[in-house]
C-alpha cells in the first residue's frame, strides 16, 4: 500500500514546488508573523523574550492553516479527489497521504524557519532542541487535525474562514502543552512531561484523525 | 424505540404534547426556583448575596455540558441508524447549547469579579469551557456553510464526535489541575458539600433550565421539519409547473 501513498505525496510535492515560490512563502509568512509580533510589542527585548514561545506557536499555527487550502481544496476543485476516491486505495490511505504532504510542505519547513526566528525573539540556543522537538509534534498534530478540518469543509461556501474556526479549538491542548514546554525550557525546568504529553496527543491523533477525515470525505462525496 | 421516533410525523405528534408541557413546567420551575434562589435561600456566610449567582451559573454549566454530549450521541445515532430526527436534533440544539455556555461564562465573570477580584483567568476550567463555546460556534458555522443542508449535517456530526474529547477535560479539569475554580460540590462520592437550603433552589433551577431546553429544542425541531417539508413541496410544485 505504500507505493500509491508515496505517489500521492510525490505528486503534491511536485505540484507545489513546481509552482516555484509556494513552499518558500510558508517560511516567509512564518518569519513575517514573528517579526510583526515582535514589532507590535515595541521591540522591547525583555518583553519579546518572555513572549517568544507564544509568538512561535501562534505563527506556526497560522502558517500551517495557510497551506491547508492548497493541499486539499485545489484537488477537490479540479476533480482529482474524486478520481482518487474511485481508485482501489482506501480513503484512509488517501487522507493520510494528503496529511503527510501537508506536513512536508508546511510543518517540516517551519522547523528550519524556527531556527531563523529564534535569534529575532532572543531565544537562547540551549532551549532550541526542546523547542524544535515540541514544534515537531505540534506541526504533525496540526497537519492531522488540519486534514480533518479540510475534509469537513470541502465544498462549503467559505472553506478558508471555516477551517480556522473549526481547527483552532481542537488544536488548543497541543498549543497549551507546547507553550508550557517552551516556557519550562526557557526557565531551565524539566520539560520531559510536556514533550511526552505532546507525543501522546500526536500518537492518539495519528490513526483517529485520518479515520474521521476518511469518513467525512466519503459521505461528503456520496451526497454531492 | 430508537427507530420509532425516526419518523418525523410520529416525532411531531410527540412534540405537540411535550413542548407545551415542558413550557409550563419551565415557567413553574423558574417561578419557584427564582423565588427560592433570590428570596427564600440564605446568603452565604462568606460570599453573602453574591452566592445567588450560583443558581444561574451552575445549571447553565451543567446544561452546556449536557447539551454538547447529547448532540454528540445524537450524531452517533444519526450515523449508525440513519436516524433523521437525531440528525436534526444536533442542529436544533446547537444554538441553545451555545447560549447556555455563554450564560455560564458571563455569570462566571460577574461572580468572579467580586469573589476572586478578576473577571477572567486562564484557568483550566474556564479555558476548557471557552473552548466548548468555540466548538459550538464552529459546529453552527460548519452546518450552515453548505448549500445542501444534509452535507452540513454530515460534516457537523463528525466534528461533534471529535470534539467530544473536550467534555471529560472540562468535567475533571478542577480535579486534574490545581485551579482557581473550586472543585465539584455535588457529584462527590460522599454527601454533597452544599447545605440543603441551597441545594433545593439549585436543583429547582436546574430542572427549570432543563425544561426550557426541552421546550426550545422541540420548537426548533418542529420548525426545522416544517421547513424541510416546505422545501420539498416547493420542489414538487416547481417540478409540476415545468
Amino acid at each position: 500500500m505504500t507505493g500509491p501513498l508515496f505517489a500521492i505525496v510525490a505528486r503534491d510535492l511536485r505540484l507545489t514546488l513546481g509552482r516555484g515560490s509556494e513552499g518558500l512563502v510558508t517560511v516567509f509568512f512564518f518569519v513575517l508573523v514573528v517579526s510583526v509580533f515582535a514589532l507590535a510589542l515595541g521591540g522591547d527585548t525583555a518583553l519579546v523574550a518572555r513572549a517568544a514561545a507564544g509568538i512561535i506557536w501562534t505563527a506556526a499555527v497560522l502558517s500551517a492553516l495557510l497551506t491547508l487550502e492548497s493541499v486539499y481544496h485545489r484537488d477537490y476543485a479540479d476533480g482529482t479527489l474524486d478520481l482518487l476516491l474511485l481508485s482501489p486505495l482506501s480513503p484512509w490511505h488517501i487522507v493520510a497521504a494528503k496529511m503527510l504532504s501537508h506536513w512536508l510542505l508546511g510543518g517540516a519547513l517551519l522547523l528550519p524557519a524556527a531556527l531563523v526566528a529564534a535569534p529575532l525573539l532572543f531565544i537562547p540556543a540551549a532551549a532550541l532542541p526542546v523547542l524544535l522537538l515540541s514544534l515537531l509534534f505540534g506541526t504533525l498534530y496540526l497537519s492531522l487535525l488540519g486534514g480533518l478540518g479540510a475534509a469537513l469543509t470541502l465544498g462549503s461556501r467559505r472553506p478558508g474562514v471555516l477551517l480556522v474556526v473549526i481547527v483552532l479549538p481542537l488544536y488548543t491542548p497541543m498549543l497549551l502543552l507546547g507553550g508550557m514546554a517552551a516556557a519550562a525550557a526557557l526557565a531551565e525546568m524539566p520539560v520531559r512531561p510536556y514533550l511526552l504529553l505532546q507525543a501522546a496527543l500526536f500518537l492518539a491523533a495519528l490513526p483517529l484523525a485520518p479515520a474521521a477525515a476518511a469518513v467525512s470525505l466519503t459521505t461528503n462525496m456520496r451526497s454531492s | 424505540m430508537i427507530r420509532r421516533f425516526a419518523n418525523p410525523t410520529r416525532f411531531l405528534a410527540l412534540a405537540r404534547v411535550v413542548m407545551p408541557l415542558a413550557a409550563i413546567l419551565c415557567a413553574f420551575g423558574f417561578g419557584l426556583g427564582l423565588w427560592l434562589a433570590l428570596a427564600a435561600s440564605p446568603p452565604d456566610y462568606q460570599q453573602q448575596e453574591t452566592v445567588r449567582i450560583m443558581y444561574v451559573h451552575v445549571p447553565a454549566a451543567w446544561m452546556a455540558l449536557f447539551v454538547y454530549t447529547s448532540m454528540a450521541i445524537a450524531a452517533i445515532t444519526g450515523f449508525v441508524w440513519k436516524h433523521v430526527v437525531a440528525e436534526l436534533y444536533a442542529k436544533a440544539a446547537a444554538p441553545v447549547g451555545a447560549a447556555f455556555t455563554l450564560i455560564c461564562l458571563v455569570t462566571g465573570a460577574l461572580w468572579g469579579q467580586p469573589m476572586w477580584g478578576t473577571w477572567w483567568a486562564w484557568d483550566a476550567r474556564m479555558t476548557s469551557v471557552l473552548v466548548l463555546l468555540f466548538l459550538y460556534l464552529g459546529y453552527i458555522a460548519l452546518v450552515d456553510a453548505f448549500d445542501d443542508p444534509q452535507r452540513g449535517i454530515n460534516a457537523g456530526a463528525i466534528l461533534l464526535i471529535v470534539g467530544l474529547v473536550n467534555i471529560p477535560v472540562i468535567k475533571f479539569s478542577v480535579d486534574w489541575w490545581n485551579t482557581l475554580h473550586q472543585p465539584a460540590s455535588l457529584t462527590r462520592l460522599d454527601a454533597p458539600a452544599i447545605d440543603s437550603t441551597m441545594l433545593w433552589p439549585l436543583l429547582t433551577m436546574a430542572f427549570a433550565f432543563k425544561m426550557l431546553f426541552v421546550a426550545l429544542v422541540c420548537l426548533r425541531l418542529q420548525t426545522e421539519i416544517m421547513r424541510r417539508r416546505l422545501a420539498v413541496r416547493h420542489q414538487q410544485v416547481a417540478g409540476e409547473a415545468a
